[in-house]
């Protein structure tokens, strides 16, 4: 479960704050939709949460605990996370880039190469084709499916993914959705997606729920379904 | 008329009386080669010796500044005018505080070396994309592992690059270096012009150029076989 309590983030003194008095809650098995114009504070809300941005004010608790008193590295290790650009490693293999998490936490070797093929099971591409291949040789669309593997490697309870189908198609953007809702309902667990325009969310919504404000200027809304 | 004679010199020095001309060079290869030998290993030692020592430096510098930006420039451009002082003043520089001889050559091309390093090292950290940084942390990567796993092998190309710059440029000036003693192939060629002996300049000159041609290939090789960019 995340919750946050009336945070706030102000970047330079005097500025508007980029996230003004939030408070929602994620609870378990739910996903969690940010919606709202670009600059309303949503890729900072979701920052916040695995300490890559502090807070100014207000509390973060991931499963109870306040994440400030949380050594950043370990909180990290059980947040998957996905950003927009993906942030693949050019330099590595495919197999390595999925393995990052994996390897942090020193699993065994061959639990390490399972799990990998297991994953590239998931997204449905083949593990002897695309092991030992590099991110260079992906197109965009499997890029994507592979910053997602490499975020769920480690089986993290929480997923934090900004935008992870921002940059696609709109015919890839929807086979990736669906792949992604079959990958959740296998796996129940709380996640947290950060998508831009409603519009592009639609197809996953049932329910729009109204939480508050997210931005000085806006009404995002939380979305669960 | 001028341009016509000049030409027809060429040749005639050139067609018949060529090997005559070179003829000298080749015996005193065969006659001096013990020596020749002796000064090459010299000259790969202080070459090496100094890249060693200028890898360490520069590298570790390089990294340091990608930390703390407002030093980075600064310290470039110290790099940069140590290498703007012509090789002999250098020298003449450092000899009060290291004296003559092989040390000195080394620390002459260490401060040389040092610039193409620093800032390939710089640069190659840097041109990194924002996200690619972003998502390690994001996974829960150390700084440390962060900078070993991510910055160095991505820059490593780069860095490369630099090295072997930085390492042609030395086999150059660690000629130079045999002038205050440090040994090397350069002692052929200032002895060669003391006893105007031309056979032993152009040994001296062309076992240099051999020397950093030879490091220029396999540096290279090096640098396509660590490049990450063109593999798959």
């Amino acid at each position: 479960m995340i919750s946050l309590e009336n945070v706030t983030k102000t970047y330079h003194p005097g500025d508007p704050p980029a996230v003004k008095n939030l408070t929602m809650e994620v609870k378990d098995g739910e996903v969690c939709v940010l919606v709202g114009p670009s600059g309303c504070g949503k890729t900072t809300t979701m920052k916040m949460i695995n300490r890559l941005i502090e807070p100014t004010e207000g509390k973060i608790y991931l499963n109870g605990e306040d994440i400030s008193k949380k050594n950043p590295i370990k909180l990290r290790l059980e947040i998957g996370y996905v950003i927009q650009e993906i942030g693949l490693f050019p330099h590595m293999s495919i197999a390595e880039n999925i393995a990052t998490v994996p390897r942090e936490l020193k699993w065994p070797r061959e639990k390490v190469k399972e799990r990998v093929d297991e994953l590239l099971d998931l997204m449905g591409m083949d593990p002897e084709h695309f092991r030992s291949r590099r991110p260079g040789a992906l197109s965009g669309g499997q890029r994507q499916r592979i910053g997602v593997a490499r975020a769920l490697a480690a089986d993290p309870p929480t997923m934090l993914m900004d935008e992870p189908f921002g940059a696609l198609d709109p015919i890839t953007r929807a086979r990736l959705q669906n792949e992604f809702l079959r990958i959740q309902s296998r796996s129940i667990k709380p996640s947290y997606l950060l998508p831009m325009i409603l519009m592009k969310l639609l197809r996953w919504v049932t329910r729009l729920q109204s939480c508050g404000k997210v931005t000085w200027y806006n009404l995002p809304l939380r979305m669960s379904f | 008329m001028v341009f016509c004679y000049t030409l027809n010199n060429l040749f005639l020095a050139a067609s018949p009386g060529i090997w005559e001309r070179i003829k000298p060079f080749f015996d005193y290869i065969v006659r001096r080669q013990d020596r020749i030998i002796v000064l090459t290993i010299e000259h790969f030692q202080l070459v090496l010796v100094s890249m060693a020592i200028a890898i360490v430096i520069g590298i570790t510098v390089g990294i340091l500044i990608t930390y703390w930006e407002p030093i980075a420039y600064p310290v470039i451009n110290i790099t940069q005018v140590l290498m703007t002082i012509p090789s002999i003043a250098l020298i003449a520089i450092l000899i009060p505080i290291v004296g003559i001889g092989f040390k000195n050559g080394v620390a002459t091309l260490v401060l040389y070396m040092l610039m193409p390093l620093v800032r390939n090292t710089y640069t190659g950290i840097r041109e990194i994309e924002r996200p690619i940084l972003e998502s390690a942390a994001g996974m829960g990567m150390s700084e440390l592992r962060i900078l070993l796993k991510i910055k160095l092998p991505m820059a490593l190309p780069v860095i490369m690059a630099g090295v072997r710059v930085s390492v042609v440029m030395g086999v150059g000036i660690g000629a130079i270096a045999a002038y205050i003693g440090a040994g090397g192939l350069g002692s052929l060629i200032f002895d060669g012009i003391e006893r105007v002996n031309f056979p032993m300049i152009w040994t001296g000159a062309i076992f240099i150029s051999i020397i950093a041609i030879l490091l220029d290939l396999i540096l290279g090789w090096g640098e396509n076989r660590l490049n990450w960019r063109d593999s798959q």
